[in-house]
């Protein structure tokens, strides 16, 4: 088992440049998930730790071992790096039996054959595949073709896995299966697992840490899955991890309006906040759960626009000093209230969660809601 | 393992292709005689020589000067001896120094019209040119070269291009030296047609395409030997053809080479060449006259004349003129 | 071993350096020469001289009939493979299924046989069908007359109409039928369908399946040469033939010769430029990518006289001038009735036992295209890999390398390794075997390249990135996955260069030396000889060979599909 370590990583595509000065740890043992929207450059990154592909300047380690470093002249092939790969595409070889797929990698060590066939078989019954052994990949269904796939990254013990969104091409009920087990076997063999995926569900389900990516290639934040999700550092990080509510503000009198307009905010200016506000730069960021609905005169007003019903819950879409906020509201309790809001009608708000951002540059406006 | 093997087979193809590279003593004879007359040559010459490797390139004399030509610009000459019907050619490639002197032993047999004095190149057989006709078409058949510009030959009437046959270029060098320009002129008038090829011009004859044509003796008996509804005659002034062989200078396989030459003024050989329907060079030869071939002699005697060394110079002139007419409206 | 060996070099070098090299050596120096040849005398560029060389009134005449041919068997081919094409796609013809695998057929039959074929059927006094109508019907003339601009025209549509038949009858069945659906709801009548809705659609497959017949007529050597060389009409290619082997090879028709063959390589290029825009054009993609059930016109009362005018159709295209070849090649002597007493077994014992000629010609056509086959097919697998799957500096080059075997025509390609092969560069290699082969590797690249990279393209990187990782070396990814996956493509490939250079005509007619004539020079040769018999003797057993090497091909392509 091993860690990964980036220094300074940098990679362009003629002018385009994906990521630059990249600097991260991996830990050993440890599921780290790359996240970030696509064309991020996480993938780049995953190959580039795979040594599909060169950076241009930077080291990368692979536990003690230095595995890239072009200003040295030091590459070391992806064949000798010790790592298992996991596509998206499955990337199972057609022309083999699942078998044939999953020995590979040790026909290639060449270990012993009958070592080999039984560790491959080991392997095919851990990922829960035992018995389609001779099957040709054409028989499998797209989650099968995963495991096969899986089952071809682990069997050789790598060092690390690289899984580059091994679940986007399947089906939601496939992909929450699926990322169990994957959490499972790591637990199981102690693999160092490296996930790149633009799902944040998936992240924040099967991961130890989190890197967020921004589009321009940078990490956004490091942490937990609970610190991404409860402290995210900025906006977007914000609206990757969900639905989400900004709020642009500004302060009149001591206290907060939603800006320009007469819509206050029942909340005190946050302490060391100041600045900002006077700045005109506060921003408020909440989930559409995080906002409670109250008769009209309570609260920050707004009016409702649409109201949608999505089973166990009610989706409003609420416009608030020129603002449109995102608000949902259980059955239970939009029944408590009196059944829910008809459209048109005014409502009062009260935000109880609220995540303050400071505001750089412009923000883009779409309503806030991502 | 088939991999292996695959790969193996494609090496001994790759090697076949330049296997010819090594055979032992090589021959290479560039000729316009056809196969009909070659192809029995080089059985009897092959009988007689195993161990060398026999190869002639049959085509029309024009075809054969092109690809020396080609050869000596690419500096690679594959040809040893050339044995063609287009005397003129030989003039020239001596006067380049393109042949090797040899008198074989054989030359003094040789009856002809033409002959080099210095030994560069010798007659190796007589062609003759009459009038080939198809039987179903004429039932009269031409007795004089006159004839050719009656009526009945109306549009259809052929003569093989000068341009690349090097006989039919000699017959209208002779046609035109004996009877004048004018003649062609009527020819044309009488809606003559430039046929290709000297094989060609004999077998639209014998097709029904062409009523009559320019024949040369050997390819027009083959086709009537095989059953073609062809008649041939010569009128009384004769286009005889001598065809020369001579050898290539700075050729590798001279000694090859000399020994074709011997072998094909041989009696033999001779002999051969008068089976095959055309005229011997040697009198000790006996001709087959069953399509009435004349003797080596009479042919002699009657030939038309022609100053081979002025047609040389006017080679292209008449080639031109000739093509005007033909082709003119 | 030698994997190891090119272990310790780049690979990915390695492999861009010999696709390059090969490609420079094979095609770019002999069209770089035959460029400059054309373009400079003595070291200096020299324009006056190539005006003069074109307006000269022969080459212009060329020039001229290549245009009108050209532009006539484009038309003609496209107006028949686009009728043909609608009917067994569009309309409830009986046996379609049968009559669209008939309607390719054309194509195994080499066109220079069907030349010769048609030369005993009509030429103006000795042709078969010309004598029956002037004797039937007591004619003083003959009724048709085959060397003609007219005849070269037929004679090539009649072979290349399959080009716009197969563009169009492909699209067809792939368009989506919604499109005119719709079009049928709002009340459009199906005529009007097909005017304003179907072949707007179609224009982009009719246009390429035009420009490739415009290309092939245009750089087609032996319908015109049997057909237009007797009577004087000469179009690029055979002008060049005729410049190389009868004008005695001199500078003068060696330079005509480049000049001319400039202007195709142009002409071809342009053609293949404005192939690539038309099928770029966004108007391609209202055809979905599935095939789906496309509304059939009742031809109703006209149902079987269209079946029997196709059936006609290639009975009098097909059949007939095979037959005639066959009845030919077995006449004891040319201009004989065919009757049975005249017919005799001695040509075939004569060309395949007897006549070292015949017989050479045959292993030669034999052995080139099998060598030739199989060195463009791995070459052009390690050209395609480069271009499609390699992210290397200084790719560009061989992608620029690698469009031209697309647009150099066969007469081109033999001017060019005559330039190149001829001791230029030490290396004399005329009159050999060897100039034919590396003529059809020029030749022939194009279509292993293009079998190649579609082939590749079907490879998915991961899938050679998944063998990397499972620790295999890019030697081993390259054995054990990315051939096994593409060796469909690599069997296609061979056969698509083995069949049509078995009875390769166009290039070899200008390199066979004494001993290299190939079937189709054998066939040209024997028929410009005058022996018309032979050469239709051996047409014959080409068109066996052809006929039990499609079927080969079926059998085989079929197993290796099945393989994966």
């Amino acid at each position: 088992m091993a860690d990964i370590r980036l220094l300074n990583v940098t990679k362009s595509y003629g002018k385009h440049r994906v990521v630059e000065g990249f600097t991260i740890e991996i830990r050993d043992g440890e599921c780290f998930t790359f996240l970030g929207p696509s064309g991020c450059g996480k993938t780049v990154v995953l190959r580039m730790i795979a040594g599909f592909e060169q950076p241009d300047e930077g080291e990368i380690f692979i536990g003690e071992r230095l595995v890239s470093a072009p200003a040295r002249r030091h590459y070391i092939p992806p064949e000798e790096r010790r790592i298992g790969v996991v596509f998206q595409d499955y990337a199972v070889w057609p022309h083999k039996t699942v078998l044939e797929n999953v020995i590979y990698p040790l026909t290639i060590q060449k270990v012993a054959k009958e070592e080999a066939s039984e560790r491959a078989l080991k392997t095919i019954a851990m990922v829960n595949l035992g018995g389609l052994e001779h099957r040709m990949p054409f028989q499998l269904s797209g989650g099968q073709q995963q495991r096969v796939a899986l089952a071809r990254a682990l069997v050789s013990r790598p060092d690390v896995m690289l899984l580059d969104e091994p679940l986007s091409n399947l089906d939601a009920n496939l992909r929450e299966e699926m990322r169990f087990e994957i959490k499972e076997l790591q637990k199981n063999t102690g693999v160092t697992i490296l996930y790149v995926t633009h799902d944040q569900e998936v992240a924040l389900a099967i991961s130890d840490r989190v890197a967020v990516m921004g589009t321009d290639g940078r990490i956004c934040q490091i942490g937990t899955p609970d610190e991404i999700y409860e402290q995210p550092i900025d906006p977007f990080v914000f609206r990757f991890m969900g639905v989400s509510n900004f709020l642009p503000l500004e302060e009149r009198e001591g206290r907060l309006f939603v800006r320009e307009s007469a819509a206050a905010l029942d909340h005190p200016i946050p302490a060391g906040r100041e600045e900002a506000v006077r700045k005109g730069r506060l921003v408020a960021g909440c989930r559409p759960f995080d906002i409670k609905l109250m008769p009209p005169g309570r609260g920050t007003q707004g009016v409702v626009q649409r109201s949608s019903y999505l089973g166990p819950i009610i989706d409003y879409a609420v416009t608030v000093g020129g603002t449109e906020l995102r608000v949902q509201q259980s059955i239970a309790e939009a029944l408590a209230g009196g059944g829910p809001l008809p459209e048109g009608s005014t409502v009062g708000l009260h935000f109880p969660d609220l995540k303050w951002f400071e505001q750089e540059g412009e923000l883009t406006q779409a309503g806030g809601a991502a | 393992m088939k991999k292996m093997l695959v790969v193996m087979i494609a090496l001994l193809f790759a090697l076949s292709l330049g296997a010819e590279a090594f055979a032992a003593e090589k021959l290479m004879v560039y000729t316009s005689m056809k196969e009909s007359l070659i192809g029995k040559l080089r059985d009897a010459f092959k009988k007689k020589y195993p161990d060398i490797q026999f190869d002639y390139y049959s085509a029309g004399a024009g075809k054969l000067m092109a690809k020396i030509a080609a050869e000596r610009q690419s500096g690679k000459m594959t040809v040893d001896v050339l044995w063609h019907s287009e005397v003129p050619d030989f003039y020239q490639l001596k006067k380049e120094g393109m042949f090797e002197k040899y008198v074989s032993p054989e030359a003094k047999h040789v009856k002809s019209t033409v002959k080099d004095p210095d030994g560069y190149f010798t007659p190796a057989r007589l062609g003759t040119l009459g009038i080939v006709y198809n039987t179903k078409k004429i039932t009269a058949p031409p007795a004089t070269w006159q004839d050719l510009l009656d009526p009945r030959f109306k549009n259809g009437y052929g003569i093989a291009n000068p341009a690349l046959s090097g006989t039919s270029f000699m017959s209208v060098a002779m046609l035109v030296n004996n009877l004048g320009w004018d003649y062609i002129q009527n020819l044309k008038k009488n809606g003559a047609r430039v046929g290709h090829g000297s094989g060609q011009v004999v077998d639209d004859t014998a097709s029904g395409d062409l009523k009559a044509a320019l024949g040369v003796d050997y390819i027009v008996i083959d086709k009537i030997v095989k059953g073609a509804n062809l008649g041939f005659v010569y009128p009384k002034e004769m286009l005889v053809i001598p065809s020369p062989v001579a050898i290539m200078k700075g050729t590798p396989n001279l000694s090859a080479a000399k020994k074709f030459v011997d072998f094909l003024l041989s009696k033999e050989g001779q002999t051969i060449i008068a089976a095959s329907g055309t005229l011997p060079i040697r009198s000790d030869v006996p001709v087959s006259t069953k399509y009435g071939l004349p003797s080596p002699d009479d042919a002699v005697k009657r030939a038309m004349k022609l100053d081979y060394l002025a047609t040389m110079a006017q080679k292209e002139s008449i080639i031109k003129k000739f093509d005007a007419v033909m082709r003119g409206k | 071993m030698i994997g190891r060996l090119l272990k310790r070099l780049s690979i990915a070098e390695v492999l861009l350096a010999l696709s390059v090299l090969v490609l420079v050596v094979v095609v770019a120096v002999p069209v770089f020469l035959i460029f400059w040849t054309a373009l400079f005398v003595d070291g200096s560029m020299n324009i006056d001289d190539i005006v003069k060389i074109l307006s000269e009134p022969d080459t212009y005449e060329a020039l001229k009939n290549s245009i009108v041919i050209a532009a006539g068997v484009t038309v003609c081919s496209t107006i028949l493979g686009v009728f043909f094409a609608w009917l067994v796609s569009r309309t409830d013809l009986p046996f379609k299924n049968t009559m669209k695998l008939l309607f390719l057929v054309p194509f195994m039959l080499p066109s220079f046989i069907g030349a010769l074929a048609w030369k005993m059927l009509l030429s103006p006094y000795s042709g078969y069908i010309n004598k029956f109508l002037m004797n039937t019907f007591d004619l003083a003339d003959p009724p048709f007359d085959i060397f003609t601009l007219w005849g070269i025209i037929a004679v090539e549509t009649m072979y290349l109409f399959p080009f716009v038949f197969i563009q169009v009858s492909g699209a067809l069945e792939r368009m989506d039928p919604t499109l005119e659906e719709s079009a049928r709801i709002s009340g459009a009548g199906l005529l009007t369908i097909t005017r304003r809705i179907t072949l707007p659609l179609m224009l982009p497959s009719i246009g390429a399946g035009a420009l490739l017949v415009a290309l092939y007529s245009l750089a087609h050597f032996g319908v015109p040469a049997i057909l237009g060389n007797e009577v004087g009409i000469y179009i690029i290619p055979t002008k060049i033939y005729e410049k190389l082997h009868q004008s005695a090879g001199s500078f003068t028709a060696i330079r005509t010769g480049t000049i001319l063959a400039s202007i195709l390589v142009i002409s071809a290029g342009l053609i293949l430029w404005a192939q690539s825009a038309i099928l770029k054009s966004g108007r391609f993609q209202v055809i979905a990518g599935k095939s789906m059930r496309p509304m059939l016109l009742k031809l109703r009362g006209l149902k079987y006289p269209l079946l029997l005018v196709s059936v006609i159709y290639l009975a009098v295209t097909v059949l007939l001038p095979t037959a005639t070849i066959f009845l030919v090649g077995g006449l004891k002597t040319y201009g004989l009735e065919l009757t049975m007493e005249n017919m005799t077994l001695d040509n075939l014992k004569y060309i395949l036992f007897e006549w070292q000629m015949t017989k050479d010609s045959i292993w030669n056509s034999f052995y080139l295209s099998l060598a030739a086959a199989f060195v463009t097919m791995l070459v052009g697998t390690l050209i395609s890999y480069v271009i499609v799957k390699m992210k290397i500096r200084g790719k560009f080059i061989l992608e620029f390398l690698g469009v031209l075997p697309f647009s150099v025509p066969g007469t081109v390609i033999a001017l060019g390794v005559i330039l190149t092969w001829s001791g230029k560069f030490g290396i004399n290699i005329y009159n050999t075997a060897w100039i034919i082969f590396v003529a059809y590797i020029a030749r022939y690249m194009a279509f292993s390249l293009k079998s190649n990279s579609a082939a590749l393209e079907q490879v998915h990187d991961s899938l050679e990135e998944a063998a990397r990782a499972c620790g295999a070396t890019h030697w081993q990814a390259l054995k054990d996955i990315v051939i096994p996956l593409i060796k469909p493509g690599m069997v296609a490939a061979f056969f698509l260069i083995f069949l049509p250079a078995l009875r390769e005509l166009t290039t070899s007619v200008l390199l066979y030396g004494p001993t290299t004539r190939t079937i189709g020079v054998a066939i040209y040769t024997l028929n410009e000889d005058g022996e018309t018999v032979y050469a239709a003797t051996l047409a014959s057993v080409a068109l066996v060979i052809i006929v039990i090497g499609h079927f080969l091909i079926k059998r085989v392509t079929r197993t290796s599909n099945e393989g994966v």
